[in-house]
C-alpha cells in the first residue's frame, strides 16, 4: 500500500507539472478581512472543498499554525497554500496568499496583496465593514486587484444583509449581483467563491522568457532547514539549483530546493511566470529575507526590482530585561534565536542602573511587543521585564542635530535642546455612530485634532484624526473598544514629526530614581501621569520588610507620592509536628514568588510593575 | 543523639482548626497499638545514635490506656537504646488527665508533660471545639504537679476567633501565675479543611486580620519576656532554660525516627513520612515492613532547610557551621541584605551567627525566602 501511495503521489505530481501550470490556470488571490469576520473558516472551507486536505487533516483554522496566533485568534505571519479546482474539465491552479489582520503588520500586507491579482472581500454581515478592512481594500484597489465581495455569516439571526450589502456598493461600486452570500460556518456559498476566484480574478501577466523577476512576501524559520523563503514570480522561470540573488541584500543562494506549498511541501523542479512557491536555500538570518524584496538570477538580473520595498520600520521602543540579572547571555542567545524568525525584531544591549544589563528592542507595534514578549516566556522560558514603551522622539540641538530618542534615558539635558518633535499618525476609525461623542473624547484626551468625519451609511461612520502616535501605542485600542462596545475598529499611518511640549518624568522609590520606570510625556498631562502612575504602582508593590516611598519626579521636583507601608506579619508559627518538608515547601514557593520580582536597592519590584503605566486606569 | 516520635491518631474529638492526622473511631485503638508496637520493632535498626528524646504526639496521646502505654514503652526499652538522661514528653489534654492518671504517667517513664491548655476562656475553648474547660486546666496543672512533674510545658494560641486583646492578657496572666518552665504559643492558622477554613470561605464567622496577629504576637512577647521568659524560638518559650529537647533536635537537624501514621522522620539526608490514614497504615504493616515515603534532600534542599530551622531558633544562622557543611559563603552572598536587617533590627550577628530579632520573627518568612537558595 505504501508503494501505491507514493507511486500515485509521484504521478499525480507529474501530471500536474506537466499539464496544469499554465498560466492561464493559475489565480493569485488573498482574503481581505476583519479579525473575526470569518477569514479562517473560510479558508479551511476551501481547502476542503478543492480536497486540499481531508477533514481528518483539517485543524481547526488551519492556516494559523503557531499556537500563540490561534489564541489571540490573529493571523501574525502570512502563509500562503495551494489548492486545484476542477471547473468545466479545465484544471485550475488556485493560490491563497494569507494576509496578516492587525495594524501593526500593515506594510507585510500590502505585499501579500502585491502578490495577488484578485482579493476576496469578507464582510461579517451581522457587523458591517471595519477600519481595518477598508484600509486593506484600499490597497487592493490601488493594485488594480479585482475585489470579489463576500456578505459572510449570513445565516446568523442578526445579519443585516441589505445594509451591508449597501455599505460593499458604497465602497467599490459593484453591482448587488456580483456579492456572494456566504456562510463559512454552515459551508454555504463556497461553491460560488471558487466559480467566481476562477471567473472574474485575472490570470497572471507574466512573460516565461525574461529575466527573474520574482518578490518576496513571507518567510518561516524552520529550525532544520533554515529560513523558507515565500515569493510570487512575475516574470521567467526560477528552476531548482539555480544561483539567485535578493536585489535589497545583494546577497546570492543556491536555491536548493523550490516548490509549492500545499498541506505540506511539494518539491518541484521549477516554478514559472504567475506562480506561487517557496525557497530554501540555508538562509540561516531572517534579516537576510526582506519582505518586499526581488528575487533574481545572478548570471541575467532583472533590471527591474519590484516597486514598493520598505526596509521595516520599529515603531515602538522598549527595553527587555532577564528578571535575574544571571540570565542575560540566555536572554541575549534566545532574542538571537527569535531575531532569526522574525526580521521586524531589532535589538541592541542597553544598560540600566536599576535593571542591569538587557536590550532595547524596536516592535512595529504593541502587539508586536507583547508578542515577543510571549514567545520569550513560552519558547525559551525566560523571564523577562519589558520596560515602559516609547516612540522614537526627535530632540533638536541648539545646533539644529536630530538627536532620535527612544528611550527616556537618551534625553539630552534641557539646556542643550532648543526643542523636541514627536510622531504623528493619521488615525482611520470608523464605528456606529451613536459612538461618536466617546471616540472624539477619547481622541481629544489623546491630543488628537479632527481632521474629517464622513458618514460611510446613516450609521457608520469614518473618522479621520492627527494623533501623537506616543498616545495611542499604550492603552488607545484598548480604550476604543471599551468605549464603542467593539464596534470602532482602527488603522492609522505615520505623517511626520511635530513640535511638542514633552518632559521627562521620573520615578524613585526610597528616593532612588528607577530609570525603568522613567517616560517621556506631554507637559500637561504630566501632574496626572505621576499621580496615577504612584498610585498604580502601591497597588502593584507588595509590603516588604520596609517603608517604601513612591515618588514622581520632573526633574528635581516632586510632584507626587504614595507610600507602601511595611510588612507586618509573615510568619508560619507552626512547624507542623516534624514536618519541615512541609514547612520548607511553603517557603520555597513564597521565593519562587520573589523570582519575579527585581530588586533594585533594598525594594522588590515585581515585573508587572514595569508595565503598570500601560494599564494606568 | 536521635529524637523518636510516636504518633497516636485518636481524638475524642476534632478540634475546629487543626489539620495534623488524627481519627474520631476510637474503637481500632487495639489495634493501633499492636501496630505502633509492631513499627517500632520493625524500625527499631534506624536510629544509629542512642535516643535521647522520646515524644508521644498526636492526635491525643493523653488517651492512651494504661496498658497501651506501657506495651509502647516496653517495646521501646527493649528494642532501642535509650539514653538514661533521655527526655520523653507526652501530649496531654486537660480533660484526660487525673490524680491517678498523672501518678501512672510518672510511673510509665513520662518525664516531661505537654498540656494543650489553648485559653482560659471557655467561649473561646467553645469556639474551638476543645473538650475541657478552664477549670479542667488549672486542676490538670495541680495534678501533675501533685504526680511529680516539674517539666511542664502548656500550649496556647492567640489570634483566635472571639478573644479579644484582654482575653489574651488574662490568659497571660494566667498562666505567668502557674510559673511553668515551658510555653508553646501558637497564633492562629486557617488550614485547609478544617472547620475554620470552611467558615472562612462561607464567611460564617469573622477571624482575626494580620494586624490583630501581629498585636497578639507582640503582647505574648512582651508580657513573658518581662517576666523572664527566654523567647527561644519562634512560637516557644522558656524560664531557666527547659527547652523541649525534642523539638529542638528538628532546628538542630538532629535525626528522629517518627512510628505511626502520618508521623515524620529524619535520617540526616532523607526525609520520609507515614501514610495519613489509620487502616492502610495497619494494612500496609500487615506485609512486614513499614512503608514510609522517602524524599531524598538535595543540597539546596537542605540548604534551605538549614536557614529556615537555623533562623526560627536563637541558636542562629551559623556562618561557618554552614561554610563547613555547605561550601557557600551565605554571609557575603547576602552582605547587603544582612547588613540591612541589622540595621533595621530584624536581626543581629551573635559570635558570626545571625540571630532573628522579635521583630525578625514577625516577617520569617519572607526573610528566609530571601535568603533562600533557588530550586529548579
Amino acid at each position: 500500500m505504501i508503494g501505491f501511495d507514493y507511486v500515485f503521489c509521484k504521478v499525480k505530481v507529474l501530471f500536474l507539472q506537466i499539464y496544469f501550470h499554465s498560466m492561464q490556470n493559475i489565480r493569485n488571490f488573498c482574503i481581505i478581512a476583519h479579525i473575526d469576520h470569518g477569514k479562517s473558516t473560510l479558508a479551511d472551507r476551501l481547502l476542503e472543498k478543492t480536497s486540499t486536505v481531508t477533514k481528518r487533516e483539517m485543524q481547526a483554522q488551519l492556516l494559523d499554525n503557531m499556537d500563540l496566533e490561534r489564541e489571540r485568534g490573529i493571523t501574525i505571519k502570512s502563509h500562503a497554500i495551494q489548492m486545484d479546482y476542477l471547473e468545466e474539465g479545465q484544471k485550475y491552479v488556485l493560490n491563497l496568499i494569507d494576509t496578516p489582520g492587525h495594524v501593526d503588520f500593515s506594510y507585510e500586507v500590502s505585499r501579500s496583496i502585491a502578490a495577488c491579482e484578485g482579493a476576496l472581500l469578507i464582510v461579517d454581515a451581522s457587523q458591517g465593514i471595519e477600519a481595518q478592512t477598508i484600509s486593506n481594500l484600499y490597497l487592493a484597489i490601488e493594485h488594480d486587484l479585482e475585489v470579489i465581495p463576500v456578505l459572510n455569516k449570513i445565516d446568523l439571526p442578526g445579519a443585516m444583509i441589505d445594509e451591508v450589502s449597501d455599505q460593499i456598493i458604497d465602497l467599490i461600486g459593484c453591482d448587488k449581483e456580483d456579492i456572494i452570500h456566504a456562510s463559512a460556518k454552515e459551508g454555504i456559498g463556497i461553491e460560488d467563491i471558487l466559480k467566481a476566484i476562477v471567473a472574474r480574478v485575472p490570470a497572471p501577466k507574466g512573460i516565461r522568457d525574461e529575466p527573474l523577476q520574482a518578490m518576496i512576501f513571507d518567510s518561516v524559520y524552520n529550525s532544520y532547514r533554515g529560513i523558507e523563503v515565500y515569493f510570487r514570480v512575475f516574470n521567467g522561470v526560477i528552476k531548482k539549483g539555480d544561483k539567485v540573488k535578493f536585489v535589497s541584500t545583494g546577497q546570492t543562494y543556491d536555491a536548493d530546493e523550490i516548490g509549492v506549498l500545499r498541506l505540506d511541501h511539494e518539491p518541484r523542479t521549477s516554478l514559472e511566470a504567475g506562480n506561487v512557491g517557496y525557497l530554501i536555500s540555508g538562509i540561516k538570518v531572517a534579516k537576510e529575507v526582506k519582505v518586499g524584496d526581488t528575487i533574481t538570477h545572478e548570471d541575467h538580473p532583472t533590471t527591474r526590482p519590484i516597486k514598493g520595498f520598505e526596509d521595516v520600520k520599529p515603531m515602538v521602543f522598549a527595553g527587555i530585561y532577564p528578571v535575574d540579572t544571571s540570565e542575560f547571555e540566555e536572554l541575549r542567545s534566545s532574542m538571537e534565536k527569535l531575531q532569526l524568525n522574525d526580521a521586524a525584531l531589532v535589538w541592541e544591549p542597553e544598560t540600566s542602573v536599576a535593571l542591569g544589563f538587557g536590550f532595547r528592542c524596536g516592535f512595529l507595534g504593541m502587539l508586536h511587543m507583547e508578542i515577543i514578549q510571549e514567545r520569550l516566556e513560552r519558547e525559551f522560558g525566560m523571564t523577562v521585564i519589558t520596560t515602559v514603551p516609547s516612540v522614537k522622539f526627535h530632540a533638536i540641538g541648539t545646533d539644529g542635530t536630530i538627536i532620535p530618542v527612544s528611550a527616556p534615558s537618551e534625553m539630552p539635558e534641557p539646556t542643550k535642546i532648543s526643542h523636541v518633535e514627536e510622531p504623528f499618525i493619521k488615525a482611520q476609525i470608523i464605528s456606529k455612530s451613536e459612538y461618536i461623542g466617546n471616540i472624539i473624547s477619547l481622541c481629544m484626551d489623546k491630543r488628537g485634532e479632527i481632521k474629517n468625519q464622513v458618514y460611510l451609511t446613516s450609521d457608520r461612520v469614518e473618522l479621520t484624526f492627527n494623533l501623537p502616535l506616543a498616545e495611542i501605542v499604550f492603552d488607545f485600542f484598548d480604550k476604543l473598544k471599551t468605549l464603542s462596545r467593539g464596534y470602532a475598529s482602527l488603522d492609522y499611518e505615520l505623517i511626520g514629526y511635530r513640535t511638542s511640549t514633552l518632559v521627562k518624568l521620573d520615578i524613585m522609590l526610597n528616593g532612588d530614581k528607577v530609570d525603568a520606570l522613567s517616560a517621556i510625556v506631554h507637559r500637561d498631562k504630566a501632574y496626572d501621569w505621576g499621580k496615577r502612575l504612584c498610585e498604580k504602582l502601591r497597588g502593584l508593590i507588595p509590603r516588604q520588610m520596609f517603608e517604601i516611598a513612591i515618588q514622581a519626579a520632573i526633574g528635581t521636583k516632586v510632584i507626587s507620592r504614595e507610600t507602601v507601608k511595611a510588612l507586618r506579619k509573615n510568619v508560619i508559627a507552626k512547624c507542623y509536628g516534624g514536618d519541615i518538608s512541609r514547612k520548607r515547601k511553603l517557603l520555597e514557593k513564597q521565593k519562587k514568588g520573589k523570582k519575579r520580582m527585581r530588586q533594585v536597592g533594598n525594594v522588590e519590584i515585581p515585573q508587572e510593575a514595569f508595565m503598570a503605566v500601560l494599564k494606568l486606569d | 543523639m536521635s529524637g523518636l516520635y510516636i504518633h497516636i491518631p485518636f481524638c475524642r474529638k476534632a478540634c475546629n482548626y487543626c489539620d495534623f492526622h488524627f481519627s474520631t473511631q476510637l474503637d481500632p485503638m487495639d489495634r493501633m497499638v499492636d501496630g505502633l508496637a509492631k513499627e517500632l520493632r520493625l524500625r527499631s535498626s534506624t536510629p544509629k545514635s542512642p535516643i535521647d528524646t522520646i515524644y508521644f504526639g498526636g492526635g491525643t496521646p493523653s488517651i492512651l490506656t494504661e496498658k497501651a502505654l506501657d506495651t509502647l514503652m516496653e517495646t521501646i526499652t527493649t528494642y532501642y537504646n535509650v539514653s538514661r538522661s533521655a527526655e520523653v514528653t507526652l501530649e496531654a489534654n486537660p480533660d484526660d488527665i487525673d490524680a491517678d492518671k498523672a501518678k501512672f504517667w510518672k510511673r510509665a517513664g513520662i518525664n516531661r508533660l505537654s498540656i494543650g491548655i489553648q485559653t482560659f476562656n471557655d467561649k473561646v475553648l467553645k469556639v474551638l471545639n476543645r473538650s475541657h474547660n478552664a477549670n479542667q486546666a488549672l486542676k490538670s496543672i495541680d495534678w501533675v504537679r501533685q504526680a511529680g512533674f516539674h517539666n511542664i510545658s502548656a500550649d496556647l494560641m492567640f489570634a483566635l476567633p472571639e478573644a479579644s486583646d484582654a482575653s489574651l492578657r488574662a490568659d497571660l496572666k494566667t498562666l505567668l501565675n502557674l510559673d511553668l518552665p515551658h510555653l508553646s504559643i501558637y497564633g492562629l492558622i486557617i488550614e485547609e479543611k478544617t472547620v475554620f477554613s470552611h467558615w472562612k470561605i462561607q464567611n460564617k464567622r469573622s477571624f482575626p486580620s494580620d494586624l490583630d496577629y501581629e498585636r497578639n504576637y507582640r503582647i505574648v512577647h512582651e508580657e513573658l519576656t518581662k517576666y523572664q521568659y527566654e523567647h527561644y524560638e519562634i512560637s516557644s518559650f522558656t524560664k531557666n532554660a527547659h527547652f523541649s529537647r525534642h523539638n529542638t533536635s528538628y532546628w538542630l537537624q538532629n535525626p528522629y525516627l517518627g512510628i505511626g501514621p502520618g508521623a515524620h522522620s529524619f535520617d540526616g539526608d532523607n526525609r520520609s513520612h507515614n501514610i495519613s490514614n489509620n487502616q492502610l497504615y495497619l494494612k500496609q504493616l500487615d506485609t512486614g515492613r513499614a512503608h514510609p515515603v522517602v524524599e531524598a534532600l538535595s543540597l539546596t534542599e537542605k540548604m534551605n532547610e538549614y536557614i529556615m530551622t537555623r533562623l526560627r531558633t536563637h541558636f542562629g544562622l551559623d556562618f561557618e557551621q554552614f561554610e563547613k557543611k555547605f561550601h557557600r559563603d551565605i554571609k557575603n552572598e547576602h552582605l547587603v541584605l544582612i547588613d540591612q536587617l541589622c540595621s533595621e533590627g530584624f536581626a543581629f550577628l551573635d559570635l558570626n551567627k545571625l540571630k532573628l530579632t522579635f521583630e525578625g520573627f514577625l516577617i520569617s518568612d519572607d526573610i528566609c525566602a530571601r535568603l533562600f537558595y533557588p530550586t529548579s
